[in-house]
């Protein structure tokens, strides 16, 4: 994919597909025109059928699993076993609308309001930091309470950051192209240098290095030379490095991750609550609704810890169904970036792909004990309220480059940088 | 690129997966079991304890039990001073202890056991947080402290601690049930997890061989002896002559067995069979019966009596000094000669003796299996002293149980054999009907003649001997006086501290009742003076509500009552 270098070039709609969709009046690319934006764009690629289907059966699974993981706590604490289910379903409703929308227009008119989501998350992330605006939840986390919603501004960095970045590069990208390094870094890095640094006073670790990842991958799809990304990821870890030792609670979750057993009554207690989850399980697991995990021994169900409930209940089938769908989700967001018709499009995708697939590695890998606890949901499967919405969004900046995308005809004729 | 190293991820992600999930999924399953059932056991109820006739003598009620969750009041942030102070009236007991068991560090303290129903009924009325009531059986005795010791007591966890309660613990206890259910934190039932009910099974109702209104008269008579004699306390059996049955047992001082903690050791024993002591007199019996079933002695043989025997270094002493004179055998044992019973004994092996005294009962465990039963003390013939066989023959130098000294005179009233005794009737049924106790064993000792012909000496006796106070109007009695020193700790014998007892049976003619007594340390000491008159009351009382005919009718309408 790296060697499939696009560029700028005339927009151009594949021939060789029927749009059968769309009205026989508006046989024109719809892009065109200022008011063709307002209408459907692009086209039902394969890549678009692959990630449809991919995220509305994350949206199902995310839907059942939730309700099966909170019914307890939810009964437990608001008497109503269905209040959190309901709010997931109330967010899933409202996210499909951004995401329908943006999914059905086209993707490049997002260019004009790229600065608009990064603006308001960066100062909503600064503004979090404010004693007495910001929420404490668990004493680590900052939200902002916007009466009926809490907010995590960080969620909306993590769709933000690469939309903006994504805009930048394409801006720069007759400089980049000849290699201009400095066009390529700035002023990219420092935005995402800025994002994550918010995002890491929070703190969370975890977002911010989220957040700096999703940010190098558009740099990286653009070009950006090995030995940079090499030194970016040594700069990374060894802030992430010196966040872990200057701070005794990540510390714990590390000693937790090598030997969870150990601390199994404390820190390690959700890791191993997982395990166990996991264990009881077995192959077929033990039916829907039927886990034990949910009943307020895993820590945050159906959150952090809702791939724990899944392989309970559906067993190694459904948690390997599940990371069968982040693989066909891989498969669609990076054929997707391939296939982009723009550059803008090709990084975004991939950046958008990379924090979906990143996100959900650390959350299942969390689970599994691949990586420490982290605390990040599973994009699109875990109760996620405001952040579900963030997410459907990007999946439908991805499902709208997928429409755009060229033919696999036109694939061969792209030249080589 | 991106794809290859996700799909790597991916894999990673499976192998764990299957590692959890598969490889160790058994381990996992296993702890993830353990964290999630619960067992409640579920106490049976206790058996019953019936008289012979079938009035309750200890039975188990269902109570409250009230108890707290302290780990769940701090969760909830519930103040326990309010839980405390709302309890505190209803369960009766201090603040102090409330809210030091409200604060513990626990997920489950009692506040209180046993309490009764309305109060329990009261607490869950309350609703307080982290409170809960349980149902458990209490050990309640419908005639508290009749035959206290026999009956013994059940502890709170009803396990039998004392008495029948403990020997007869595994028919009692029943087997406890269990329910097996699926818990969360903070004690959610999981809905759909696996409940199992195994049903507890109820303890077995035992019948008694007491008889409460015999148990409850012999009680009240040895409480007025004891108070008229200003002994230390009385003990008193009283036997079926034929079955062997104990109709009453008897120890005063008893205690509430609703409070057994408070009461002294020494009330708390059953003494009839639990202490020892010498037999003194009552003992002449084994050695006469011995000595007429050996053809040493007929009872008429005339026997040289004086007041003092010497025997090797030592001088056996009649109670009180008299001339040398001429006594028949019967009379020796109606006067309670000790210098006449010495004669006679000497005429026995050692070996002998020893083997009649056993086959008395001496020295060996009744089969009663009472818990703390003593079997007495009797030492072998090997290890005898030139002095050991006159004073074994005049009730020294050997202790027995009163229940011992009992079923020597119920050898003697059965004709001559040793049967065992028995507190247990039987066993009730699950069909209600009563499944008898295993047939009691019974060994001869002597034969029907000897055994008659020493009943007919042991009227002596009361008739013109020691015993006269123990006659019972109506009724030809037999039986036997005794006296003896209270052994002290360091192997000789207490001064001026005597045991005195009587034991017999009557009628005479046809033995009904075996009754034997012991007061311990009263005033005056001797036990035709003081056990006897004790003896006449209970046996006058068993004899006529077993409903045994009067040998002379007449005598029972004029007879005034044996004064003491």
């Amino acid at each position: 994919m790296a060697s499939d270098t696009a560029h700028r070039r005339p927009r151009q709609r594949p021939t060789n597909r029927p749009r059968r969709q769309r009205p026989s009046n508006r046989r024109r690319p719809a892009a065109r025109t200022q008011r063709a934006r307002l209408t459907v764009a692009g086209g039902s690629t394969p890549e678009f059928l692959l990630l449809a289907a991919t995220t509305t059966v994350l949206l199902v699974v995310g839907l059942v699993m939730t309700f099966s993981a909170s019914f307890v706590q939810s009964a437990s604490t608001t008497g109503d076993a269905f209040w959190v289910f309901q709010r997931q379903l109330l967010w899933c409703a409202v996210g499909v609308v951004p995401m329908a929308l943006v999914a059905l227009t086209d993707y490049r008119g997002l260019r004009r309001f790229a600065f608009v989501p990064l603006l308001a998350g960066i100062v909503m992330a600064a503004v979090v930091l404010v004693e007495g605006v910001g929420v404490d939840v668990n004493g680590a986390r900052r939200w902002l309470d916007l009466g009926p919603v809490r907010f995590q501004p960080s969620e909306l960095l993590k769709l933000a950051v690469p939309l903006y970045v994504s805009h930048l590069l394409a801006l720069r990208w007759p400089r980049i192209r000849r290699g201009d390094l400095r066009a390529l870094l700035v002023p990219a890095v420092p935005v995402i240098g800025l994002a994550a640094l918010l995002t890491l006073l929070g703190p969370d670790l975890e977002t911010a290095l989220l957040i700096g990842v999703i940010g190098g991958l558009a740099l990286y799809a653009a070009g950006l030379p090995t030995r940079i990304i090499a030194a970016g990821g040594v700069v990374g870890g060894a802030i992430a490095a010196g966040a872990i030792v200057t701070t005794p609670f990540r510390l714990g979750r590390l000693a937790a991750w090598l030997d969870p057993m150990a601390y199994r009554s404390d820190i390690g207690y959700q890791t191993v609550q997982g395990y166990l989850a996991l264990g009881s399980g077995g192959v077929f697991g033990r039916g829907l609704g039927q886990g034990r995990g949910q009943w307020l021994f895993i820590p945050n169900p159906h959150t952090d810890f809702i791939f724990a409930v899944i392989g309970e209940e559906l067993g190694l089938v459904g948690a390997c169904f599940v990371l069968a769908l982040f693989c066909s989700l891989a498969v669609g967001g990076i054929r997707t970036a391939r296939k982009a018709p723009d550059v803008f499009g090709r990084l975004l995708a991939t950046a958008i792909t990379g924090w979906l697939l990143l996100q959900g590695a650390m959350n299942m890998g969390s689970v599994v004990g691949l990586v420490p606890v982290t605390g990040v949901t599973l994009p699109l499967v875990s109760f996620g309220g405001s952040s579900l919405v963030v997410t459907m969004a990007g999946v439908g900046i991805l499902l709208s480059i997928a429409r755009a995308g060229r033919s696999a005809a036109t694939d061969e004729q792209v030249e080589e940088r | 690129m991106l794809l290859l190293s996700y799909l790597v991820l991916t894999g990673l992600m499976g192998w764990r997966l299957v590692s959890v999930q598969v490889v160790s999924a058994a381990e996992y399953r296993d702890l993830a079991d353990r964290q999630v059932q619960r067992t409640v056991e579920l106490p049976p109820t206790r058996g019953k304890l019936y008289d012979r006739s079938g009035e309750p003598l200890a039975m188990s009620l269902s109570a409250a039990t009230i108890y707290a969750n302290p780990r769940e009041l701090r969760e909830g942030g519930v103040d326990p001073t309010f839980i405390a102070a709302e309890l505190a009236p209803l369960l009766d007991s201090s603040l102090e202890e409330l809210m030091e068991a409200l604060t513990s560090d626990t997920g489950f303290t009692y506040l209180a056991r046993q309490v009764p129903r309305r109060v329990g009924q009261r607490v869950e009325a309350a609703k307080l947080a982290g409170v809960g009531v349980l149902a458990e059986p209490t050990r309640v005795y419908p005639a508290p402290g009749l035959a206290s010791q026999v009956i013994g007591f059940a502890g709170v966890d009803n396990i039998g601690l004392e008495g029948l309660e403990l020997s007869q613990d595994e028919l009692l206890a029943g087997t406890p049930g269990r329910l097996s259910l699926e818990r969360a934190p903070q004690g959610l039932e999981i809905a759909h997890g696996g409940r199992e009910l195994e049903p507890p099974v109820p303890g077995t109702d035992l019948v008694l061989t007491l008889d409460r209104q015999i148990q409850a008269t012999t009680e009240s008579t040895l409480t007025d002896a004891v108070d008229r004699y200003g002994a230390l306390g009385g003990s008193a059996v009283v036997m079926d002559t034929d079955t062997g049955e104990i109709l009453a047992m008897a120890s005063t001082p008893g205690f509430d067995p609703s409070n057994p903690r408070a009461a002294d050791p020494y009330d708390r024993r059953n003494r009839a069979v639990t202490d020892i002591f010498e037999p003194g007199s009552v003992n002449k019996v084994i050695a006469a019966a011995a000595a007429m079933e050996e053809g040493k002695v007929w009872p008429d043989e005339v026997f040289t009596v004086p007041d003092t025997w010497q025997v090797g270094p030592k001088e056996f002493k009649d109670s009180s000094p008299h001339e040398t004179e001429s006594m028949t055998f019967s009379e020796i044992i109606a006067k309670s000669s000790n210098v006449g019973t010495i004669q006679v004994a000497q005429r026995l092996e050692p070996a002998v003796f020893h083997d009649y005294l056993t086959a008395f009962g001496m020295g060996r465990a009744t089969g009663l299996g009472f818990p703390g039963e003593s079997r007495g003390l009797l030492r072998d013939p090997a290890d005898w002293w030139v002095t050991d066989q006159p004073a074994m023959a005049i009730g020294q130098s050997v202790s027995s149980s009163l229940l011992q000294m009992a079923g020597v005179f119920e050898t003697i009233a059965s004709g001559g054999e040793w049967v065992q005794p028995s507190l247990v009737r039987g066993a009730v049924g699950a069909d209600g009907r009563l499944r008898p106790a295993a047939e009691a064993e019974r060994s001869r000792v002597v034969s029907t003649e000897t055994a008659q012909t020493l009943s007919r000496m042991l009227v002596g006796v009361i008739t013109d001997g020691t015993g006269e106070l123990a006659a019972v109007p109506g009724y030809e009695v037999a039986g036997k006086t005794g006296t003896a020193q209270k052994p002290s700790e360091d192997g000789g014998y207490q001064e001026g501290a005597y045991i005195a007892t009587f034991a017999g049976f009557a009628p005479a003619d046809d033995p009904a009742l075996v009754v034997a007594v012991m007061l311990d340390d009263p005033t005056p000491y001797y036990g035709g003076l003081t056990a006897a008159p004790v003896f006449s009351e209970i046996m006058e009382f068993a004899l006529g509500h077993e409903r045994v005919a009067p040998s002379d009718p007449g005598a029972r309408l004029t007879a005034t009552p044996a004064a003491p």
